[in-house]
């Protein structure tokens, strides 16, 4: 079991290029004008989405030691046939989003409403089912 | 539906509604699928669900008054509640409780950044705050300070640090804490240090009061429900560079390590680890194989490890240190590259052996490592850590080596042997905030879909307790299942340590309400049981 020096450093560092949080304090602005309660809720998505989702759910195959956990078994589940990253699939319903974030599944730990609220989770259902896809 | 201990369905059923006249109705959870969120997502006993430990409900406030409000509630009808603060210590019990039938004070929703102070360096915050939005505040308001994290970010400072767990990249994050309030189990709040003076301006500067200090009191304990935290920031560092020196001669670490305490002990460098890398090439200890020479392994796998002699045979053919140390310095840059210079010049003095090589830069802000170790390992149900924590030294991370390998050779858990290999921590905690002189052993145990695996694992892991324990090796934190295990080996004067706390714990809460048996610290009712 190794926990080297050399290998710390290279996955802080490249993981820290793929970290969704680097750019957080961007992704978080709303628009200056044109807000509508339907862009508001999108936007609101996304941003719920960067904070407790795209850690695990980012692009393959990731810049550390490790790609993203959920991007790489998604992959590994549908072998191409389906997009690896939430954000490119256009298959996920509501029921499907909810019943993942509030129950989990190996590796994900379900969230909890003190964490997610349904209403934050109702913003990321219509983030990532959101048409047409951008 | 699961009681709190000796709480009728009708009694429980009043304390719920007292709960949600206090902090509203959306808030108090006790439908099975809402307290199955506070389960312990990866336990040990994840496929034996009838033996994992479970709350009965869970309740959220967000004032410090509501939570008084709670834990008169749970005098009242005799609830004992587990407080946490995000509720995400995966690997080491995550939100569940030491007790079944605990009521869980979830305090996610207290998550307000009560001050960041650049001039000084200090914040204050609340324990719902996570690692994230932390990081996010910093960057929306251009605070050029960073916070230490672990992995994965949605942890909270304040829980991590109260769990004495490490951040990058300062390490001990609890050193970092200079006051806390505290919700005490007569629903009273405390305040540690200078916090208890009316004027408590300088309780996030100074963290002693008069008298006893009580922080540590609060860290790993049952005393309180911590509603504030004082940390002490840093700004970030222009530069963060590390370092190795590598060796193929084992002999080669104590002058290494001589050299490198001598450079530790004045501040030049931030942490040290040492390590055998051609010893450790041969596990992950997570599932996935090595990449180490076979012989390497056939090794490891005899009960004397291989003599000094073999390994250096082997570290020539193979080319590859059979002793390494490693360490880094942070700060201004032209600081950095003199003090690296500085131990570079140390170093060839002294005349120690070995390969001395500058590493990468370090990004100067947190990291927060995702799941993806868990993704592509040999299981996925979950994992959990036995880690006891030994002296820097070279005599010492072989004992412990032996040690444990000769526990899991005992135990015939020749797969755990082969995965496990050697431990080695070359780098420790990457320019650790202290001048910390241990290493703390990560050992990952995986949780599988086999139940009688899972057993033998749990039973192989008190086994390594006991036989760390027994040689000054106690964890230096444990996950809640083992807490009792773990507590045990602190034993000296007839166990002198845990009755001392435990007549505290008595006196402070004579009802046993708050986070019965943390860290093995049991209200007198449930002792011995």
């Amino acid at each position: 079991m190794r926990h080297t020096f050399s290998r710390a450093l290279a996955c802080a560092l490249l993981a820290s290029l793929s970290s969704p949080y680097v750019q957080s304090a961007d992704r978080t602005k709303a628009p200056s004008s044109g807000k509508s309660d339907v862009r508001d809720t999108l936007l609101h998505g996304k941003v719920v989405f960067d904070q407790w989702c795209l850690g695990c759910h980012g692009p393959m195959p990731g810049f550390g030691r490790f790609p993203p956990a959920g991007s790489y078994r998604l992959q590994q589940r549908y072998k191409g046939t389906k997009p690896a990253m939430l954000e490119d699939r256009a298959d996920l319903t509501p029921a499907l989003i909810r019943t993942v974030v509030r129950q989990g599944l190996p590796i994900m730990p379900p969230l909890r409403k003190t964490e997610v609220t349904d209403e934050d989770l109702d913003a990321v259902i219509a983030h990532l089912t959101r048409t047409p896809r951008d | 539906m699961t009681l709190p201990p000796g709480i009728s369905q009708e009694t429980f059923g009043r304390a719920l509604q007292d709960f949600a006249n206090v902090v509203g109705q959306d808030w108090v959870f006790h439908k099975p699928e809402d307290v199955a969120r506070y389960n312990d997502a990866f336990s040990p006993f994840v496929v034996e669900p009838s033996q994992q430990r479970v709350a009965s409900a869970a309740v959220a406030p967000t004032q410090v008054e509501q939570v008084q409000q709670v834990v008169r509630i749970a005098n009242q009808y005799r609830i004992p509640l587990y407080a946490v603060s995000t509720g995400r210590n995966l690997g080491y019990g995550g939100s569940a409780p030491n007790l079944s039938g605990s009521v869980i004070v979830d305090l996610k929703r207290m998550n307000r950044i009560i001050e960041v102070n650049t001039r000084e360096g200090y914040m204050i915050v609340e324990p719902g705050v996570s690692f994230i939005e932390l990081r996010r505040y910093f960057d929306e308001h251009n605070i050029d300070f960073v916070p230490s994290a672990p992995g994965p970010g949605w942890g909270s400072p304040v829980g991590n640090a109260l769990d004495r767990g490490l951040g990058f990249p300062y390490g001990d994050n609890f050193s970092a804490v200079k006051g806390l309030e505290v919700v005490l189990a007569n629903s009273e709040v405390l305040r540690t240090g200078r916090g208890g003076l009316q004027d408590a301006k300088l309780w996030p500067i100074y963290k002693y009061g008069l008298g006893p200090d009580l922080l540590g009191f609060f860290s790993q304990s049952n005393f309180g429900i911590v509603t504030k935290a004082c940390f002490w920031i840093e700004p970030k560092s222009e530069l963060s560079q590390g370092f190795s020196i590598s060796s193929l001669n084992d002999a080669d670490l104590d002058p290494m390590i001589d050299a490198l305490n001598y450079l530790s002990n004045q501040d030049v460098i931030n942490g040290f680890g040492i390590g055998s890398p051609l010893r450790s090439s041969t596990g992950t200890n997570d599932g996935r194989p090595g990449f180490g020479p076979p012989e390497a392994k056939e090794l490891l796998r005899r009960r004397d490890g291989g003599s000094a002699a073999e390994w250096e045979v082997l570290a020539k053919k193979v080319n590859i240190p059979l002793a390494s140390a490693g360490g880094g310095a942070r700060g201004p840059r032209p600081v950095v590259e003199a003090k690296l210079e500085y131990a570079r010049d140390y170093l060839k003095r002294k005349k120690v052996p070995g390969d001395f090589q500058i590493g990468m830069a370090l990004p100067p802000f947190p990291v927060t490592i995702d799941f993806g170790a868990l993704a592509v390992q040999g299981s996925n149900l979950g994992h959990y850590y036995f880690s006891p924590v030994f002296k820097r030294t070279r005599e010492d991370l072989f004992a412990i080596n032996d040690t444990i390998r000769n526990v899991l050779i005992d135990a015939g858990d020749h797969e755990m042997l082969d995965e496990f290999g050697f431990y080695s921590a070359e780098a420790g905690m990457p320019g650790g905030a202290v001048r910390d002189k241990h290493m703390a052993l990560l050992m990952e145990f995986l949780v599988y879909d086999d139940a009688g695996k899972n057993q033998r694992r749990r039973e192989l892991f008190k086994k390594l307790v006991r036989a760390c324990g027994e040689k000054g090796w106690g964890e230096y934190r444990a996950p809640v299942v083992f807490q009792d295990d773990a507590q045990s080996q602190f034993s000296f004067g007839n166990n002198a340590y845990r009755r001392f706390v435990e007549t505290l714990y008595d006196a402070a809460d004579p009802n046993g309400i708050l986070s019965p048996g943390r860290m093995g610290i049991w209200p007198k009712k449930l002792r011995g049981n």
